[in-house]
């Protein structure tokens, strides 16, 4: 790793002196209610001389003295231009307007939206929030990760399935960032919606890959969503009555232009409506309860020119319940500082705790009889990462992550009739991660621009806690126990270090085209521990043990980018190559939950992925939207399984095609439609039955996974909105949203199983299982004022 | 507890939305004809049956082809003692015990078919009783949309001891055995996994003599046997439970069932089954 270290530093040595220069910095915000705009293009007029705003909205950029002008330029925004003489370090915030309305900024036509063209970034989807909320949702519900799995490279085993897999990665593989806290599921009721709540999000972006050295912890992709601040303009009520939820956020200034703050709240309402029918049907059921809720708050405050400080909380939960109690949820809080050292030295300091926890109980009515069980994932972290905007030539980025684990695996008590208990908790486990980052971003020449950084990751799995030695046993069998030795706490018992090199070039062809490479290596030192087709809430995650290796991936990226009628038509082909190691499988009849012994089940085994992407976006106009198309393959191969050949993981689908039309026909009415076909999901078939003692068991005599595969899943959807105030002056708004989910009712196959006929049970027979059975009609009302 | 839970997860999952099932047709491979050896053996005073057969391609829709003209014997290696099972030419292979076989006792199956000897091993572990039966009126309906009748639970306690004790616990109406896979009641100690040693009976296992939606009418006889088995076992019957009920959001990869019988013979010839000494204590109630 050192010759890399090297290089980081004489490249960063070697830069260029030449005449006296100065340097802008400053924040770009929405002038309409003051949120910080992510990605703005920030450029010297008639030259290649640019930056874009961070995550924050913050920029600097160092030009030569004199005077210039210098533009702002973001799609859907008014570009900007200032007029600046530079003679000393200049603070130019500005505040954007969207296009049609006016601000006081002198407006110019020529436009600056090839940033997909110029950018380091590739394998990079961003979704603009307003486009998600066009685009037909099921049940009407708008759904960042639904909206997510509709982008090239991006599978999922099937609808109610909790999470998405990108690039051949387990579910478990993404950073999902939440206001930069990570979230260990995703989805409400098991994976139908997902626990982001549209109203609050301001920006998401997933990077697939070429994955810059300030994210790691996670094998395959980062899934960044922002929330809005709030706006510090006036006050804001967004809302909408939808079939399974109602939702309702409110967003004012504090202090105008200085602090605000936003409080978004979700909750279904299916067990209301359903009690009166419950009582009357089934009498049983009238206590049940079944529903999910999250709250989203954030409040930022502008201290100065300098500092800006912002906390934001999640709490989410999902409860089910009828004679027994189930819920799960995550709950997260995070604060952030803005530092700004120099108009060159940018600071965000954040530190964030996340909990998810679920709770299971079965309690036998009229006795103490009972059965509880906990778990816990709980996270404390610091974070500091900073943007050195050294010239016009290298901005370097370097920070700093800690994070400190408690994972509750299990706290289980059994109760007897006549109150005696049981304990059969699991231990908890300790571990801490840390990481150090550095990263340039240097442009070699107008054409050349590179992209090198290092991350350096350590994990220690700390006591206290037991450490399991487990004897070598034959592949597929549960291994056993060669001893224990309980260990002291804040004594480690595995430790593991991972240099994690990252790599982009981008070198623009032309205005229109540029062809981008990626290299990345990321490790993972936790792994969630499922076997069912689709993740359960029950899951654990386990941390990388002295039996449990980290997860290392690499990945390669080759681009090529062309736009098309003035960016009107932005087109990408990407082909990647992906390999893992140390991919967490199962022995036969591994038992996952409440197991102190869970690791002598675990196997590890590789995985490789490569495919093609092709992406066609049009990005303006009445009519926009994209088409996708995937080629891929995603295989495993585990010492035991399978006869120790490769074979195909569960989420691997050859063919993917994604269609999302939006078309707004005018300021009343806007309609949108999707399109998806898919290979099926692979799957393991029978080739005989076994009898046992009257049990006819479905057998694999060639002992291979995955033989199958499921039929092509397919489906349409269609969604129009009707603006009910449109031309109001206020900003006010009132739309009807109705959507059509599964339109031509195709019974997709989530699974085929194989059973006994139920009447006839010499017959043997197979059954598809549909998640999604019939067209899903959906009405909402949104509102905002 | 598994088995309800994943119950519990499937009627959450189906009951609000909008899921469905049906019967498709699927082209399978024919797999190779294997040897099944379904050698469940107890310390009851009725006749005992070790099952040869053949592997059958999944769809055959025939029940799989017997094997005529194999040996079976069982050893008792604490005696030494052979227990010669008889061909009844239908796969059967049956012998009447008279007090013979004993709790604590290791024994060798040994089955010779056309050259091949193969060999099982297993011990008869001890058993609990059924204290007694209780039964219950039930309105019916629910999910399963069940006629109203009774549903019986048993009342019974886990052996206390250092060991975990294993038990299947098998119930019959009216002599018929409730033989769905989903129905397979099986315990570690008094609950599942470790803990509850001693305890009484937790109520999904004293619950689960019922199976959902088989409820019993006035005169039906319930029959409660308590089946001591071995940790092996009760992985094995985990297996046939998820390997038959194996459906839904929250189905896991199919795999293949163990088996704990080896060919001593060679290496070319698969075997599959089990084989598996019980001891038995057992109720019966009639319905009143």
């Amino acid at each position: 790793m050192k010759p890399i270290l090297v290089l980081i530093l004489t490249c960063i040595f070697f830069l260029g002196k030449s005449q006296e220069k100065f340097t802008i910095s400053g924040y770009v915000k929405d002038g309409n209610n003051g949120e910080a705009l992510i990605g703005v293009t920030v450029y010297k007029k008639n030259s290649q001389i640019g930056t874009s705003t961070n995550e924050y909205g913050f920029y600097s950029l160092t030009l030569p003295k004199g005077s210039d002008t210098l533009m702002f330029s973001f799609v859907g925004y008014k570009t900007i231009s200032r007029a600046i003489d530079l003679k000393t370090n200049q603070v130019i915030s500005v505040e954007m307007g969207v296009e049609g309305k006016e601000l006081e900024e002198v407006v110019i036509s020529s436009e600056r939206e090839d940033q997909n063209i110029k950018s380091m970034e590739m394998s990079v989807a961003k979704l603009d929030i307003k486009q998600i909320q066009k685009m037909p949702a099921l049940l009407g519900e708008v759904d960042i990760i639904k909206s997510i799995q509709l982008l090239p490279g991006v599978t999922t085993v099937g609808e109610g399935a909790s999470g998405f897999n990108v690039r051949g990665g387990n579910i478990d593989q993404n950073l999902i960032l939440m206001d930069e806290a990570p979230v260990y599921n995703s989805s409400h009721l098991f994976g139908f919606f997902s626990i982001f709540n549209p109203d609050a999000v301001k920006d998401v972006k997933l990077v697939k890959g070429g994955i810059p050295a300030q994210y790691g912890g996670r094998a395959s992709s980062v899934l960044d969503i922002r929330m809005k601040e709030g706006n510090n303009k006036k006050l804001e009520v967004n809302g909408g009555i939808g079939s399974i939820f109602s939702r309702l956020s409110i967003e004012a200034p504090i202090f105008k232009d200085k602090a605000s703050f936003i409080v978004a709240g979700r909750r279904s309402y299916i067990d209301i409506l359903a009690k009166p029918i419950l009582a009357q049907r089934q009498p049983a059921l009238k206590d049940a309860q079944f529903y999910f809720y999250d709250l989203t708050a954030k409040l930022n405050w502008r201290v100065n020119e300098k500092n800006t400080v912002f906390a934001s909380g999640y709490l989410g939960r999902d409860v089910f319940g009828a004679g027994f109690v189930f819920n799960w949820g995550n709950t997260t809080g995070t604060i952030r500082w803005n530092h700004i050292f120099s108009s060159k030295v940018f600071m965000n300091l954040t530190t964030f705790y996340s909990n998810y926890s679920y709770e299971l109980g079965f309690k036998s009515e009229g006795t103490d009889q009972k059965f509880e069980w906990k778990s816990n994932i709980i996270n404390y972290s610091f974070k500091p990462d900073f943007t050195y905007y050294l010239n016009n030539k290298n901005t370097i980025k370097f920070g700093a992550q800690g994070i400190l684990y408690t994972f509750k695996p299990g706290e289980a008590v059994i109760t007897s009739q006549n109150g005696d208990k049981s304990n059969i908790s699991l231990d908890n486990q300790y571990g801490a991660e840390y990481a150090a980052y550095i990263d340039n971003e240097q442009k070699l020449s107008n054409r050349l621009t590179l992209q090198y950084g290092l991350r350096w990751s350590f994990f220690n799995y700390l006591g206290k806690g037991t450490q399991y030695s487990y004897r070598d046993t034959i592949p597929n069998e549960s291994r056993p126990l060669e001893r224990e030795d309980s260990i002291a706490a804040g004594k480690t018992i595995a430790m593991y270090n991972t240099p994690e090199p990252r790599l982009a070039v981008n070198y623009t062809i032309d205005d229109r085209s540029s062809v981008k490479l990626g290299y990345n290596r990321m490790s993972q030192y936790l792994h969630i521990v499922s076997n069912t087709a689709a993740s359960t809430p029950l899951d654990i995650y386990t941390p990388v043990t002295n039996n449990i290796k980290p997860l290392i991936s690499d990945q390669i990226t080759l681009g090529y980018f062309r736009n098309f009628r003035e960016n009107m038509f932005e087109t990408s082909v990407e082909v990647y190559y992906k390999d893992l190691q140390n991919q967490l499988d199962y022995v036969d009849n591994a038992n996952l939950l409440l197991n102190k012994y869970l690791e002598s089940d675990l196997i590890q085994g590789k995985g490789r992925a490569y495919g093609f992407e092709v992406y066609l976006k049009k990005a303006k106009g009445k009519l926009n939207g994209w088409v996708s198309y995937t080629l891929s393959k995603t295989e495993r191969q585990v010492r035991g399984l399978s006869n120790d050949e490769w074979f195909l993981s569960k989420y691997d689908r050859t063919h993917n095609v994604n269609t999302v039309l939006i078309f707004d026909l005018n300021k009343r009415f806007s309609f949108s439609a999707n399109f998806i076909f898919q290979t099926g999901t692979p799957a393991t078939f029978p080739t005989a039955k076994v009898e046992v003692q009257g049990y006819v068991i479905p057998y694999n005599t060639d002992n291979r996974r995955n033989n199958y595969r499921n039929t092509p899943y397919h489906r349409a959807d269609v969604g129009v909105t009707f603006n009910l105030a449109p031309d109001n002056k206020k900003g006010r708004k009132h739309a009807i949203v109705l959507s059509v989910y599964n339109l031509y009712n195709r019974r997709n196959a989530f699974s085929i199983y194989f059973r006994n006929n139920p009447d006839y049970p010499v017959n043997t027979e197979a059954v598809r299982y549909s998640v999604v059975g019939s067209i899903i009609p959906a009405i909402t009302y949104n509102f905002k004022f | 507890m598994m088995k309800t839970f994943k119950f519990f997860l499937i009627f959450i999952g189906a009951s609000f939305l909008w899921s469905c099932e049906d019967v498709v047709q699927v082209k399978l491979d024919e797999g190779d004809p294997m040897v099944t050896i379904d050698a469940f053996i107890n310390d009851m005073q009725s006749p005992q049956k070790v099952r040869l057969t053949y592997t059958d391609p999944y769809f055959s829709q025939k029940p799989n082809e017997p094997i005529t003209g194999a040996s079976v014997k069982l050893k008792d290696l604490s005696t030494g003692m052979d227990y010669i099972f008889t061909d009844n030419s239908n796969g059967d292979y049956l012998w009447t015990p008279t007090d013979t076989l004993r709790v604590g006792h290791e024994y060798e199956l040994t089955v010779t078919h056309q050259g091949i000897v193969y060999k099982s091993y297993s011990r008869m572990n001890r058993t609990t009783r059924v204290d007694s039966l209780v039964s219950e009126y039930r309105e019916g309906g629910g999910f399963s949309n069940a006629e109203p009748g009774y549903k019986f639970a048993f009342l019974g306690f886990d052996l206390p001891g250092d060991t975990i004790d294993y038990y299947w616990i098998k119930s019959y109406r009216n002599g018929i055995f409730f033989n769905r896979g989903g129905d397979i009641n099986i315990c570690a100690n008094a609950a599942y996994g470790v803990g509850a040693d001693g305890f009484p009976f937790i109520a999904p296992v004293a619950e689960s003599v019922t199976p959902f939606g088989e409820l019993f009418q006035k005169g039906d006889v319930c029959r409660v046997e308590i089946h001591s088995i071995n940790l092996e076992t009760y992985n094995f019957l985990t297996q046939v439970i998820t390997q038959t009920t194996n459906s839904g959001l929250f189905a896991t990869s199919p795999e293949n069932v163990k088996t704990n019988i080896k060919n001593t013979t060679n290496d070319k010839v698969k075997v599959v089954g089990w084989f598996c000494m019980s001891a038995v204590g057992f109720k019966e109630a009639v319905t009143l």
